[in-house]
């Protein structure tokens, strides 16, 4: 599971969570990629997450220190070197093993073979 | 010209009770080449498919498109993710896969506004291009087992359609395009009236497969003039 995906992700679905949003981030394993970076597609991407989550996921890795604990107010404005650090964290890093956690309910999502597994029956065997 | 069909090893599908890529598969992929000019021009940076059983069509709407765009798939079936990134992995591209119930808990992938005391940021839902190929064979009984899950769809064939088509227009961005594979006996006309509000719905392609009599439905998100209401968060 890219990192990227962790930031559409939500709990939202479950009975009794309201905003269910960022889901907590555990990883046991994760594999560094390296995928081709482009300047546009980073921006495209980064147009589309939401900040907080990704600080949350970037923390998951112990990787926080690659990027502002502040949103940057325009991203075209910012180097290619920066928006590379942006594009590794969203689409290099990929987690194997891991969890995902409910931030109201602390359900658990577990990710196997970098695969999360989001249904609720499996969650609250 | 003509885009390659993906490749793909029967052998892992049929040893996984996934569902073999058949006239309906190949009816979607060719119903997505006949527009991929059109598509290309709506310039798509997020793929989702729902149900992506084998990750035929994942994998060919991801070469289609070119390096450009990120495939995200969902399925119920632990074993058709698995195939799923081996056929991406056959075909050199990337797919990332979801196992959940049609997109529950990628519920960020639908639009918000989000306000803080500063700012009020719009987000748009994000999904460009939408496949589904849902199980649409009408059954007496609901499905049970892995590969019943695949084709039964209850008795008008639509109980997993129902569950998703009243959520297409929060999922799809402003320039975001739908498709659907179908049988006639699914009620096409219903289907074309849904959300004629918020969409543009047309028949893209039919063929008659046997006794099978297939369509796929094509939904586009109409212009709007000013952002729909979308909900509110924080």
């Amino acid at each position: 599971m890219k990192l990227f995906v962790h930031n559409f992700m939500s709990s939202r679905f479950l009975k009794n969570v309201t905003v269910g949003y960022p889901l907590e981030l555990t990883v046991k394993q994760f594999v560094e990629k390296d995928i081709e970076f482009d300047r546009e597609n980073t921006i495209v991407m980064l147009d589309k997450i939401q900040y907080e989550a990704l600080l949350v996921a970037a923390a998951a890795i112990n990787q926080s220190d690659r990027i502002p604990a502040e949103k940057p107010s325009k991203w075209d404005e910012l180097s290619d070197d920066q928006l590379r650090q942006f594009h590794h964290l969203l689409m290099n890093i990929d987690v194997i093993d891991g969890e995902l956690v409910c931030p109201e309910t602390k359900t658990v999502f577990p990710i196997k073979d970098g695969i999360p597994n989001m249904l609720k029956v499996d969650a609250e065997k | 010209m003509s885009i390659p069909t993906p490749q793909y090893r029967l052998q892992a599908i049929r040893a996984h009770d996934v569902y073999e890529p058949a006239e309906d598969t190949f009816l979607l992929i060719d119903a997505i080449e006949k527009d991929i000019k059109e598509i290309r021009s709506r310039n798509p940076q997020l793929v989702l498919e729902i149900g992506c059983g084998s990750g035929v069509v994942s994998t060919f709407v991801n070469q289609a498109l070119g390096g450009n765009v990120t495939s995200m798939a969902t399925d119920l079936n632990p074993h058709a993710l698995d195939v799923t990134l081996e056929t991406a992995k056959l075909n050199d591209i990337k797919i990332d896969v979801v196992r959940t119930d049609l997109f529950a808990g990628l519920e960020n992938l639908i639009g918000k506004v989000q306000t803080t005391k500063a700012t009020k940021t719009t987000f748009f839902s994000q999904v460009d291009v939408l496949l589904f190929n849902p199980p649409y064979v009408p059954t007496e009984e609901e499905p049970s087992s892995n590969i019943e899950l695949t084709y039964a769809g209850g008795r008008t064939g639509r109980s997993t359609l129902d569950r998703l088509l009243p959520r297409v227009p929060e999922l799809l961005s402003p320039r975001g395009v739908f498709y659907l594979v179908a049988l006639h006996s699914n009620d096409i006309p219903s289907l074309l009236k849904e959300h004629s509000d918020r969409m543009t719905a047309s028949v893209s392609m039919e063929r008659r497969c046997g006794i099978e009599h297939l369509y796929i439905l094509k939904f586009v998100m109409k212009e709007v003039k000013e952002m729909a209401p979308l909900a509110e968060s924080e």
